[in-house]
């Protein structure tokens, strides 16, 4: 699908306001200002961005931990009010404060989410056999790491999703990291797309750090999803920015990352700045714009923590317990 | 009302076939589960075809995962990996299965069974014959099935299925071809979780047994009341929800307890009944608790009963606890084997 100017503007504002709250989170984290812990997804963020803004509503999708899935979320109108209050552990959050973070909004078309790497391939596949039991052409979208890649579980629920030709799109978001430990010493294989002929089904590489290549890739795989073709398998390749976890060590194996490599990447590949330029040479936005974009982004956050703030904790143990069984 | 004999296996059957026509969106998948492997589904696919029957070959943790992301759609899976020793590789999404609800802040539900086999005393060795009913109890948000009798693993099945949270349930395959009197099918025959069945009422002495560990106890029982020593055996059918009540109403009866299942015994399901005994009934006793479980892997062939719960042992420590004279038992079991065919004649 050709995107209109107006689709366009909507591709960036999503990476620009997935940009300023993933900055929002490292700076509150670092100054203290948030528990828990936090993944960022800078210079990422066109993979969620671009696999998740245009799909239809009724579709599912998986996120990751990076970033605490927002490149994935935002896109699809979870408000930044209940991300943030998640992080907060309110009762107003994406799961009522009790996950701290997870990607989870079911009535948002995010089903559910486990931290445990590929396991989410596993429930993406129950949801695309209820879709397809269901009959209403609807898909889920999965998305994984690289280092997914190289656990059984990865490989075993994208088998029966392509056994049973469910309608799921696997994106993996390569970015050459898995947690301290570098692909190279995990995947012989370092493009992920290759394992998609063992499983008989489409594998495709694109570049991570283009957002109408990731859109438009995905979306040929959800196209073929939908029409009952099966499963796809796209990678997207894109490079980690900063550490696998805000203050924790910046290594690869026992070794420092590049800063010079970071620096360049910033410089050269970053995916809000690569497709703003993209837009101001199109005369599709002007500086004047994408300043806005940016200054309107940082109000919906200050106002997503003011609502976020306001809002009542976990009141009790009793509720927590309330919590385990349904009726 | 029309009885017959049939099998557990006939029972659960029917019982399936029943509770899929009763709603559609009961699901069975798994490993085998159109060629039947143990009889479980014979005639369901043929009956329901595979949009409700759905093969998925060896996927032990996928067939689980893939039925918590069903579950959540409004889905019944019913998720059937053969073998609960099978299971071992779905420990991963049986975990989250049991975190789900809980970690979205209650707001989605996972009605899903894990329905298979489990037990010994088949002589099938160390990875067809376990019972891994205490890696089950100690996942928070799974509840846990054992039934011992067919009227039970009828009634419980039929609750397991309209549950709306994970259920596992195991039965035990020494158990699933033993015929007994059934009644036809009717929707009364559900049994609601969390209550205990007294199998046997007695006075001297509580022994609380679960799965075939049941009717172990109970021919034990038997031969010892011709001793004039009254057991009363206490089945709680569920381990999660467990009725400890009325197992302490038992214990405060009879002042002594004994605990007896097929499990690994340390850290087990006879452990934790124990406490939760000496917790609620610790002044009511009269001496320790007694518990006995496997005493390891369970070896291969006829001397699985040198691992496993015999019904010497237990008459043991029934006697030992009520003070009175060593009894011999019949220390053998009937020879079963799952695979022999008669001789034809």
């Amino acid at each position: 699908m050709t995107l209109t100017g107006d689709q366009k503007i909507t591709l960036f504002t999503n990476l620009v306001r997935v940009r300023e709250l993933d900055q929002w989170f490292i700076d509150a984290l670092l100054s203290g200002k948030l528990p828990l812990f936090y993944h960022s997804t800078q210079v990422q963020e066109a993979v969620g961005v671009g696999g998740c803004t245009f799909l239809e509503d009724g579709d599912c999708v998986y996120a990751t931990h990076r970033g605490h899935g927002i490149s994935k979320l935002i896109p699809r109108g979870v408000s930044m009010e209940s991300i943030l209050a998640e992080h907060y552990g309110k009762l107003t959050g994406n799961c009522g404060g009790a996950s701290g973070w997870h990607p989870v909004a079911p009535d948002k078309g995010f089903p559910m989410y486990t931290a445990l790497i590929a396991e989410n391939l596993g429930l993406a596949s129950g949801t695309a056999l209820a879709a397809k039991l269901d009959g209403k052409q609807r898909v889920v979208v999965s998305f994984e790491g690289d280092s997914a890649a190289a656990k059984a579980e990865f490989h075993e629920a994208i088998n029966f999703a392509a056994a049973n030709k469910l309608p799921l799109v696997v994106v993996i978001e390569n970015n050459e990291m898995g947690q301290h430990t570098p692909l190279s010493t995990y995947l012989v294989n370092k493009d992920i797309a290759n394992f998609a002929p063992g499983y008989g089904i489409p594998g495709e590489i694109v570049d991570g750090q283009d957002v109408i290549a990731v859109h438009e890739a995905v979306q040929r795989a959800v196209v073929r999803a939908r029409a009952g073709e099966g499963p796809s398998l796209v990678e997207c390749k894109t490079y980690r920015l900063r550490g696998h976890s805000e203050g924790g060590p910046d290594v690869s194996m026992d070794q420092p990352r590049s800063k010079e490599e970071a620096d360049r990447w910033l410089r050269d590949k970053d995916p809000v700045k690569l497709f703003g330029a993209k837009l101001l040479e199109e005369k599709i936005l002007t500086q004047a714009d994408i300043d806005r974009i940016h200054q309107e982004a940082k109000e919906e956050i200050e106002e997503g923590l003011r609502l976020a703030d306001a809002a009542p904790i976990i009141p009790s143990f009793e509720h927590l317990q309330s919590l385990l069984f349904a009726d | 009302m029309k009885t017959e004999q049939r099998t557990m296996l006939q029972v659960m059957n029917d019982t399936l076939r029943m509770e899929m026509s009763r709603d559609e969106k009961v699901i069975y998948m798994g490993e085998c589960v159109v060629g039947s492997a143990m009889g479980m589904t014979n005639g369901l696919y043929q009956e329901f075809g595979p949009s409700r029957i759905i093969e998925t070959g060896l996927i032990e943790n996928t067939m689980v995962a893939a039925g918590i992301g069903l579950a959540e759609r409004g889905y019944r899976p019913i998720v059937d990996p053969m073998m609960a020793d099978f299971l071992t590789p779905a420990y991963a999404a049986m975990t989250v299965a049991g975190k789900n609800r809980f970690m979205h802040g209650g707001k989605l539900d996972i009605p899903m069974v894990i329905l298979t086999t489990m037990g010994g005393y088949l002589g099938l060795g160390a990875e067809h014959s376990g019972c891994p009913e205490a890696q089950v109890m100690h996942i928070p948000g799974l509840k846990l099935v054992v039934p011992s009798t067919i009227a039970d693993a009828r009634g419980l099945l039929m609750t397991s299925i309209r549950d709306n949270n994970p259920v596992v349930y195991y039965f035990h395959k020494r158990l699933m071809r033993e015929k007994g009197p059934v009644a036809e099918y009717s929707d009364a025959d559900a049994i609601p979780f969390g209550v205990a069945d007294i199998k046997r009422e007695g006075t001297d002495i509580t022994v609380v047994a679960t799965g075939y560990m049941v009717s172990m106890c109970l021919d034990v029982a038997r031969k010892l009341a011709d001793k004039n020593i009254s057991v009363e055996v206490v089945d709680p059918r569920t381990l999660v929800p467990l009725d400890i009540q009325t197992i302490v109403k038992s214990v405060k009866k009879t002042s002594r307890a004994l605990v007896v299942d097929e499990d690994y015994i340390t850290c087990g399901v006879g452990g934790e009944i124990a406490m939760q005994i000496m917790e609620h009934a610790f002044d009511y006793l009269d001496g320790p608790i007694k518990r006995i479980g496997a005493k390891g892997w369970v070896p291969a062939t006829s001397i699985d009963k040198m691992v496993l719960p015999m019904p010497q042992e237990i008459a043991d420590a029934i006697t030992e606890l009520v003070g009175a004279e060593r009894i011999a038992m019949e220390n053998e079991l009937p020879a079963l084997s799952l695979y022999a065919k008669p001789a034809a004649k």
